[in-house]
């Protein structure tokens, strides 16, 4: 039954499929042998109910969670798409949280519709991002008072930890622009190819988007993967185009946001000498 | 106070709920509305720490909440997953659960796992089966699962007894409780072409710790539990029925599609009032 409720085609394909014939060698000629009929209602049309809901159902769960990309593949793409994902990856888990992880991949390397092909990718990961910081762990954020408390000498050797509701995307246009702007029932404008780096944090138990900058984007991710400050900073900071009398000013703003938004929940400084 | 219930586990009357849904979260923490229990789905707070538990925990604070999943894949012949069922121990211990349930199908096999309810054959086999697996469960659990009678769309020729019956032998076989969904055995007397007060016959009142009451849609051929709008009368006739045999029981309303304000859903429970104070009128 579950190779013919779950066939990409619906029901009556399914039955011919190989996965059906070999549980039930008769089903495609004798299915009434196996499922009664109702008065109203042939047993294929019955078992049809179970294959039409099954797809229905984890559409719905993928269109609840990409919106956007909905909007800007249409309904039509965008319904090719889910079917064609569900069927080469059904779910294994018991629940509906993570269905969908590999949806923004899938889309990558599948998507059959030319047109805002790349921004539907693009916007497809923002959209994994807000459902994976809306799910993830809780912890204690870091205000930007404890930064300041850490001695001068300290700062280069200190490591900060982010949290876990933090993703860091790279992508290859300002699909988050064009994302503000349909969610707001603005018109939009498909944007053009050019890199562009957002931050997707939970804050306030809500999902928040942030754009930064190449630098802003390199340095989180150097903190993330546990990088003391100063190595960090000068890693990815070493080609910005900015003063050098102007830089700490420039870093102490962009650590005060970023405690701000809750994104630090850890720090080590090394031990004192 | 909680009223003791007139069942083998003395699992209280808890009065009228709805199911708990991440719409009304705010609402529900800004305005503790007048509600006597929340029905949460259980598989949607077990695999996230963010904000839906968030707002359960607050919840659980001041209602009593009972546990109502969809994955538990009972009737399926895979494993019995015990990493899942750690998960459902440690989401009850964390919201005081009153109990906790599932329903009588499987989702899946082969690991695979269709979201849906799928029907089981009613056979002394299956049922062999089913017994046997939701005594491991129990006793995993340590505790009674209450089971729910399923929609479904249709019947396996190799079935040897009717639902109503499978459903009060797999209760008395396995010593578990039972979740009446009145609402899924008009649905499924609808599409086999059965008489819905006669499938509440060999029911096992003493077992029903629960009732569920939804909308649904009719499709003219089959109708679908779609739990989208109101209850229909012929529903509530049934609900009724099933208060005047089983007496006054924890009430539940689902509405999980086109989902309206939370005072719609207090008024639609609400309406249940009207048996349970019928019923008390006429023991009086």
């Amino acid at each position: 039954m579950q190779a013919v409720v779950m066939h990409p085609l619906g029901a009556a394909q399914g039955l011919g499929a190989s996965q059906a014939r070999k549980h039930l060698p008769q089903a495609a000629r004798n299915l009434e042998s196996v499922v009664t009929r109702s008065r109203r209602l042939s047993a294929l049309a019955r078992l049809g109910i179970y294959a039409e809901m099954y797809y229905l159902r984890l559409i719905e769960v993928l269109g609840a969670e990409y919106p956007t990309t909905r909007t800007v593949l249409g309904e039509e793409a965008f319904e090719a798409s889910c079917r064609a994902f569900i069927a080469r990856h059904p779910s294994t888990d018991r629940t509906l949280q993570s269905l969908s992880v590999r949806f923004p991949e899938f889309l990558a390397r599948h998507l059959k519709v030319r047109r805002n092909a790349r921004l539907a990718v693009d916007i497809a990961r923002i959209e994994r991002a807000m459902e994976d910081v809306f799910d993830a762990p809780r912890a204690e954020p870091l205000g930007f008072e404890a930064l300041k408390k850490i001695p001068t000498e300290s700062w280069g050797g200190s490591r900060l930890t982010l949290t876990p509701a933090l993703r860091m995307l790279e992508l290859g246009c300002d699909a988050d622009a064009y994302m503000t702007a349909v969610r707001s029932r603005r018109p939009a404008r498909a944007p053009r190819a050019k890199p562009a780096y957002i931050i997707v944090y939970r804050h306030n138990l809500r999902a928040w988007r942030l754009k930064v900058s190449r630098e802003q984007f390199g340095l989180l991710r150097l903190l993330g993967r546990g990088w003391p400050i100063g190595r960090a900073v000068y890693r990815s900071c070493r080609h910005m185009r900015v003063r050098t009398d102007r830089l700490p000013e420039l870093l102490s703003e962009w650590f005060r946001d970023w405690s701000a938004a809750g994104l630090f929940v850890g720090l080590t400084t090394p031990p004192q000498s | 106070m909680l009223r003791l219930g007139h069942n083998r586990w003395n699992l209280p009357d808890l009065g009228l709920g709805v199911g708990l849904r991440p719409v009304h979260f705010r609402h529900i923490v800004e305005k503790w509305p007048r509600m006597d229990w929340f029905e949460i789905l259980s598989e949607n707070y077990i695999d996230t720490a963010g904000r839906p538990v968030h707002f359960l925990d607050q919840i659980a604070e001041r209602y009593p909440i009972v546990m109502h999943g969809v994955s538990l894949s009972i009737g399926s012949t895979d494993p019995i997953d015990f990493e899942y069922l750690a998960k459902l121990k440690r989401l009850a211990e964390r919201v005081r659960a009153v109990w906790m349930g599932d329903h009588i199908c499987w989702t899946g096999v082969a690991g695979l796992n269709g979201h849906d309810l799928y029907p089981v054959p009613y056979t002394e086999e299956s049922l062999s089966h089913l017994v046997e697996r939701v005594r491991v469960v129990q006793d995993y659990l340590e505790r009674p699962l209450v089971l729910e009678n399923p929609s479904t769309y249709l019947t396996f020729r190799a079935s040897s007894m009717p639902e109503e019956e499978f459903i009060a032998r797999l209760a008395e076989y396995a010593d578990c409780a039972l979740l009446l969904d009145v609402n899924n055995v008009y649905v499924t007397c609808r599409n086999h072409d059965l008489d819905p007060y006669e499938y509440l016959k060999p029911i096992p009142y003493d077992r029903v710790v629960q009732i569920h009451l939804a909308g649904h849609t009719d499709h003219g051929s089959h109708c679908i539990d779609t739990h989208n709008g109101r209850v229909i009368d012929p529903v509530w006739e049934l609900y009724a029925e099933v208060q005047r045999r089983r007496g006054n029981t924890a009430t539940l309303l689902e509405w999980d599609a086109d989902i309206p304000k939370f005072e719609v859903l207090q008024r639609e429970v609400g309406r249940a009032n009207r048996f349970r104070d019928a019923l008390r009128v006429a023991n009086a």
